[in-house]
């Protein structure tokens, strides 16, 4: 339970709020730097969510076709990058549903490529994204939001349209899940059975 | 679970590289730039599409209603439809003929079939317009005469030229097309059929006033048609000396609506030479109605007025009958002649 954190995200390095206000300012090299954060953010999330698919490219797709045409009316109100994690759900949420298919793990192979090789170990990337595999979809998102994105309980409920107690309880479950999976199968980490899983929310 | 937390690190510390994700931004950029700047006027549109539909609604609900054209049945066999606005008299009907002319405005006539032959005349803007059992209308605007026939043949006479009008078709043929009067016409039942005279007359014989005028002399005149409406009422007996003021009255005024003009004016006449104080009166004021109006004889009309004058100067109606008399008096250009008593 290290991981369950009660405050909001800690300020990333990049200060994304000061980005958000400069872009909607007027300053265009704001902006896109802004949109260039939130892409990487944006990618990483949905990769995790859903696997490398064609679903998850329609899925940064039309998340950032909304972040774009929704960034003039950000209040700065919230994180900029949690504002587009929450869409990002959503809008994966709606997705997934609308595509109603499961996605065979096997298939769901990561995008090694998108990754910065000098900040990401693809190998153990690949071992977490298949663990998570099993999971849930509910209990999948809520576990990537909070311990990988270190969203509180309150931004991850926010984000999943549920209770923040909610949130918590599903991160909680689906921690549990992966460490009894993992003490399973602590010889062959990374030989995580596939599943259908993947493609309901 | 160091395993768990060791992944979770990685998940954290992973990044997706710097390039793809800024070429990706520029990509959108571009994208966007290429779309055009959201529509809004679907809204707009809708909202004027609403106010529209709304300002129907209100119009046709606050609209006054159209001004239905005036049916009138004259005599038996004969009916017309008056347009709104229209200016007509009736000039002539009898069981023979009737002749209505138009001042201004459309009148359709329908004539309907019967035993007698039946002339039907519309006359206006210098043209007369005959036929024998049809319908057919004759519009006058602007002092320009227009025929349209619905059924049968309409011989239109101007200038001395006869032509001959079949249905369907309108004189001259520019002429516009209204049909809503020949709907109305036809959509109109057939008169019933005219039931034979009463064979026999109720002895009914009230005491005149003394002193007893004259008995009229018998009127060589068929007895006046009796409708099914008349047909409870005492059947009318037309020129019976014996006949009380009363029953004169009220045969004179069923003439009249029967459109036999100039026997209810030979009924008022009866009555006026019973020189009754309260009945004379108002039968001479109703035959000079009957003569300015309906059958157009502004001299008889002054006559009349004359002898009502005469006979009663002091009686209520007597303002009426000189109101009468200048308005004869001016058809006839005479009506400086007005002034004089």
């Amino acid at each position: 339970m290290s991981h369950l954190r009660l405050q909001p995200a800690p300020t990333p390095s990049v200060d994304l709020a000061s980005l958000a206000t400069r872009a909607n300012a007027g300053d265009t090299g704001a902006r896109g730097e802004l949109l260039s954060e939130l892409y990487r953010s944006v990618r990483k999330h949905v990769h995790l969510m859903v696997g490398a698919s064609s679903l998850a490219d329609d899925i940064v797709q039309e998340v950032m076709i909304a972040l774009h045409r929704g960034l003039p009316r950000f209040r700065g109100e919230a994180n900029p990058r949690t504002w587009a994690l929450a869409i990002a759900t959503r809008i994966a949420h709606k997705m997934r549903r609308k595509e109603s298919r499961y996605i065979p793990i096997e298939d769901s192979a990561l995008d090694c490529a998108a990754y910065d090789p000098a900040t990401t170990d693809a190998a153990e990337l690949a071992v977490l994204q298949r663990a998570l595999a099993i999971l849930h979809p509910k209990k999948r998102d809520a576990f990537v939001l909070m311990a990988i994105f270190e969203l509180s309980a309150e931004e991850a409920g926010r984000a999943l349209g549920t209770f923040a107690n909610t949130a918590a309880s599903r991160y909680r479950h689906a921690r549990a899940e992966l460490e009894t999976h993992f003490s399973r199968n602590s010889d062959e980490r990374t030989v995580l059975a596939p599943t259908n899983r993947v493609g309901h929310g | 679970m160091a395993d768990l937390d060791t992944l979770v690190k990685v998940a954290r510390d992973a990044t997706i590289r710097r390039d793809v994700a800024d070429s990706h931004v520029r990509e959108l950029e571009r994208w966007a730039a290429r779309q055009p700047a959201r529509r809004t006027w679907p809204l707009w549109a809708a909202g004027g599409l609403a106010m529209a539909a709304a300002a129907v609604m209100i119009f046709t609900i606050a609209r006054p209603a159209e001004v239905a054209p005036t049916t009138v049945r004259i005599g038996d066999r004969v009916a017309i439809v008056a347009e709104p606005g229209t200016e007509y008299r009736v000039v002539e009907a009898t069981a023979g003929t009737t002749t209505i002319e138009v001042e201004h405005g459309a009148v359709t006539a329908r004539l309907w079939p019967g035993a007698a032959p039946h002339h039907l005349v519309l006359a206006g803007g210098g043209v007369t317009a005959s036929a024998k059992g049809t319908i057919y209308q004759l519009a006058v605007t602007a002092g320009h005469a227009s025929v349209q026939v619905a059924q049968g043949t309409v011989e239109v006479a101007e200038h001395g030229e006869v032509h001959r009008v079949i249905a369907g078709t309108a004189w001259p043929v520019t002429a516009h097309a209204n049909t809503r009067g020949a709907d109305t016409l036809l959509a109109m039942r057939a008169p019933e059929p005219v039931p034979a005279p009463p064979p026999a007359i109720p002895d009914v014989v009230a005491p005149l006033p003394d002193p007893v005028p004259p008995p009229a002399p018998p009127s060589p005149r068929p007895a006046p048609i009796v409708t099914p409406r008349d047909a409870a009422s005492p059947v009318p007996s037309i020129g019976k000396p014996d006949l009380a003021i009363k029953d004169h009255w009220r045969d004179a005024r069923l003439l009249r609506g029967q459109g036999r003009f100039a026997d209810a004016v030979h009924e008022c006449l009866t009555i006026a030479d019973a020189g009754d104080a309260t009945w004379s009166p108002i039968a001479l004021v109703e035959a000079v109605r009957i003569e300015a109006g309906p059958l157009a004889d502004p001299e008889q009309a002054v006559v009349l007025a004359d002898r009502a004058i005469r006979e009663w100067p002091h009686d209520a109606l007597i303002g009426e009958v000189r109101a009468l008399r200048c308005q004869a008096l001016g058809q006839l250009g005479r009506a400086d002649d007005c002034k004089r008593p």
